[in-house]
């Protein structure tokens, strides 16, 4: 899916993507707003533990991939954002 | 036609009438059943090529066997009429049950999944309906779905009425046919041949009208409805509506048959996908080589009767529903549901007459509870976890480790024993839960230690004389008791040793495993520890060492028998390092006498080699006469006993991790543990915050 706006951060995608589909936000953040222990978020290629997690930059273009972390290492594409 | 015999049935009632023919109530006398039989009426005008085409039709309709599909048994001829004898369906059609506001995006969510699968496996047999609509959808008091008059439409719609179209010109009575006209496909009014995808459009409508009550395209007269159809678009379907659904219905709602979905089948997984709402992100052109994960897809479901027994087993990889009649020797099995998330916890709901089966569903997007009230054919799929910690705790939820239904006389009263340790409470059935601070913020929490399954509050028990009363159990935190209806809670432990702390015998930390009561006495309480076997007489003031004669006192399970409150059964394991049945002997051990002494019950049980361990919820018993006694093991098998533990069964093998085994019988008045209970006041609400508002509301309409 794309975002027709041009959020700042991940945390700002993220918002404009709950509002969208409100069931997506409980699967992949807690109720303390932690995203889960086995959901891994990458912007473009790097995981976004290591680009300052709900804080990471967006840069226009930007595409985000949200994917569980299955036990045995597949990866399950799940959701891509694409910032205009 | 009453009391007339049409091959093998004797007819009995009339029971409806369409625009087809008339649906009389009947006999079998040949196989014993209540059957439907449908008479084609006479001035249908019937010639010999289409009676014949009929016939046809019908009998390949008769192969259709699918659990959303009215089964048709036998189709013949009676002096010129012809008659279709077919299952006997009782309920609400959709069409009455949709009516003037629709349905909770739920349930139309929960029928739309059994309709097209219903759809799916007709077209995979060459079959199309040609007439599906709200009115040909009738749900069962089980909320199953069932599609009717499949393949009966064809010959219809070309051999009598010489197409639809021209029917509405030249038929006076055109109220059968006219709500046939709202779910015609635009192709079929331009006088194309249906196919598949004219189905896929009427369920579109159908989808469309159940989430709205209204028809999408509406009109005074047939040529309005028809120019409607044919050049309108729908007014959209807003909130509660989930966009996911709309999209859906979108697209059935194409005017070319291409752009719609293809198959019936994609139909159904785009409403599952809806239900496990994470997928309803998915981008409107998926890549098709994409994994994809979808439940209930392929589930075979029991089908459950009054008077039934239920098991209901929950794995570390999902969860099934036995059935067995109460003869209880064979068992149908339905699952896995939830393939691939933990299900710890299960209950079954029957006051108020309900049928309701809750579970937990524990898995890397979170945990949350999900009801049923059809044994499992479909499940609530809240889009916010109902269960959630409020954000002041800066606690976030792991796992729901008990479902406890509140007392008979609170029908919309249920708990959820949680893990980190705490209780959370709902006096609405379900669509608000919060969080019981009495226990929570207790002195003692910041000092629980997680034991190996973490921590978890996994016991509660509610005391019938005194609806203030509540027992709960934490692992490894000890039992807590409330006199207060929650508002304030004590350590109940003295006398339970703490095998790993310092001081053996504390006011609390004891790693509890399970404690079980019996209504009739409610003041006398079993407890299995991590090592340790114990039973209080005075609520939980003190407890006493009741390990005389079994071969280990560590162990998990503890099942009361439903009528003798001194009757008891456990599971003892060799040790906390090992965990498995000593010796390799897999034996249940029961007491008759309050734990004075325990006999093992090994007949039907591997006595060698079986490195067996009974989980703290993975054992139960049944409300039946003699007393059913159930188990499952981590290593994937199910025992049983119908006669209270002398014989016991292998009832399955090879299932993943059993974690929680519970049982039901239908329509009995207290399921579980097969008592009435004595009558007790209407408890108060206890102190509570922070309710949460969830998104799995019922509909009640």
């Amino acid at each position: 899916m794309e975002i027709e706006r041009s959020p700042s951060t991940l945390a700002e995608a993220l918002l404009a993507l709950w509002t969208l589909y409100p069931g997506v936000r409980d699967r992949i953040t807690t109720e303390q707003g932690q995203v889960r222990e086995h959901i891994n978020i990458f912007i473009g290629d790097e995981n976004i533990r290591y680009t300052g997690g709900l804080a990471s930059p967006l840069s226009a273009g930007s595409e985000i991939s949200i994917v569980p972390a299955v036990s045995g290492g597949g990866k399950i594409p799940l959701i891509r954002n694409r910032v205009r | 036609m009453i009391g007339q015999v049409l091959g093998h049935c004797r007819v009995v009632a009339k029971i409806g009438e369409g625009g087809m023919g008339v649906v009389y109530r009947a006999y079998d006398e040949v196989l014993h059943r209540d059957v439907a039989v449908k008479v084609v009426k006479k001035d249908a005008h019937l010639d010999a090529s289409c009676s014949q085409n009929l016939l046809q039709e019908a009998r390949a309709s008769s192969s259709l066997a699918h659990p959303n599909i009215c089964t048709i048994y036998e189709v013949g001829e009676n002096e010129g009429e012809l008659y279709i004898v077919m299952e006997l369906v009782e309920g609400k059609s959709l069409a009455a049950m949709s009516a003037v506001i629709g349905l909770a995006p739920e349930s139309v969510l929960r029928y739309g999944v059994q309709i097209a699968s219903a759809l799916a496996r007709a077209h995979d047999r060459g079959i199309v309906h040609r007439d599906l609509k709200t009115a040909n959808i009738v749900i069962t008091a089980e909320g199953l779905v069932k599609v009717l008059d499949f393949g009966l439409a064809k010959k219809v719609g070309s051999g009598i009425f010489e197409g639809p179209t021209q029917s509405f010109a030249t038929l006076e009575n055109t109220s059968s046919v006219s709500g046939t006209l709202h779910y015609m496909a635009p192709e079929i009014l331009s006088g194309e041949v249906a196919d598949y995808r004219s189905d896929l459009w009427a369920l579109g409508v159908v989808l469309y009208e159940a989430a709205s009550g209204r028809i999408p395209f509406e009109g005074r007269t047939g040529f309005e409805i028809s120019s409607a159809i044919l050049r309108e678009t729908p007014k959209p379907l807003g909130p509660p509506v989930p966009p996911g659904l709309w999209a859906i219905v979108q697209r059935c709602l194409s005017k070319e048959p291409i752009q719609r979905y293809q198959r019936a089948s994609e139909v159904q997984a785009a409403i599952e996908a809806v239900q496990s709402a994470a997928m309803a992100s998915v981008s409107p052109a998926p890549d098709p080589n994409a994994p994809r994960t979808m439940m209930l897809h392929s589930v075979r479901h029991a089908h459950v009767r009054k008077g039934d027994s239920l098991l209901l087993v929950g794995t570390t990889k999902g969860a099934f529903i036995l059935r067995s009649s109460s003869q209880r020797s064979r068992w149908e099995v339905g699952g896995p549901y939830f393939h691939g998330h933990s299900v710890y916890a299960l209950a079954f709901d029957g006051r108020g007459g309900q049928h309701r089966i809750w579970a937990s569903t524990q898995s890397y997007w979170g945990t949350l509870l999900r009801s049923t009230d059809d044994f499992g054919k479909s499940w609530t799929n809240p889009q916010q976890a109902p269960i959630r910690f409020p954000a002041d705790t800066g606690v976030s939820l792991k796992n729901i480790w008990q479902i406890t239904p509140g007392r008979e006389q609170e029908p919309d009263v249920l708990y959820c024993g949680v893990e980190p340790a705490a209780l959370f409470e709902t006096r609405d059935a379900g669509e608000t839960w919060s969080l019981v601070r009495g226990l929570f913020d207790h002195p003692h929490r910041p000092r629980w230690m997680p034991g190996n399954g973490g921590l978890a509050l996994h016991t509660i028990l509610l005391d019938p004389s005194d609806n203030q009363r509540i027992y709960v159990a934490i692992s490894a935190g000890g039992v807590y008791r409330t006199n207060d209806g929650g508002r304030t809670w004590t350590a109940q432990n003295k006398g339970i040793r703490a095998v790993t702390m310092p001081d053996k015998y504390p006011e609390f930390g004891q790693c509890i495993h399970k404690v079980a009561m019996h209504p009739a006495h409610p003041e006398r309480l079993f407890l299995q520890s991590h090592w340790g076997l114990y039973r209080s007489d005075d609520c939980a003031e003190n407890w006493l060492d009741i390990a005389n004669g079994v071969p280990s006192d560590f162990g998990f399970a503890v099942t009361m028998h439903p009528r003798n409150p001194d009757s008891v059964y456990i599971v003892p394991v060799e040790s906390d390092e090992f965990r498995c049945a000593c010796e390799g002997r897999l034996r249940v051990y029961r007491t008759r006498n309050s734990g004075a002494s325990w006999e093992p019950l090994v007949r039907g049980l591997p006595q060698k080699r079986a490195y067996e361990t009974v989980l703290r919820d993975a054992m139960t018993a049944d409300s039946l006469d003699p007393a059913g006694i159930y188990f499952g093991t981590r290593s994937g098998q199910l025992f049983g006993s119908r006669d209270e533990g002398r014989t016991w069964q292998r009832i399955l093998e090879g299932l993943p991790s059993v974690v929680c085994v519970r049982s039901a019988v239908i329509e009995d008045a207290f399921v579980g543990v097969g008592l009435t209970l004595p009558k007790v006041d209407h408890a108060p609400v206890p102190q509570t915050k922070s309710a949460s508002k969830t998104k799995t509301r019922r509909t009640k309409r």
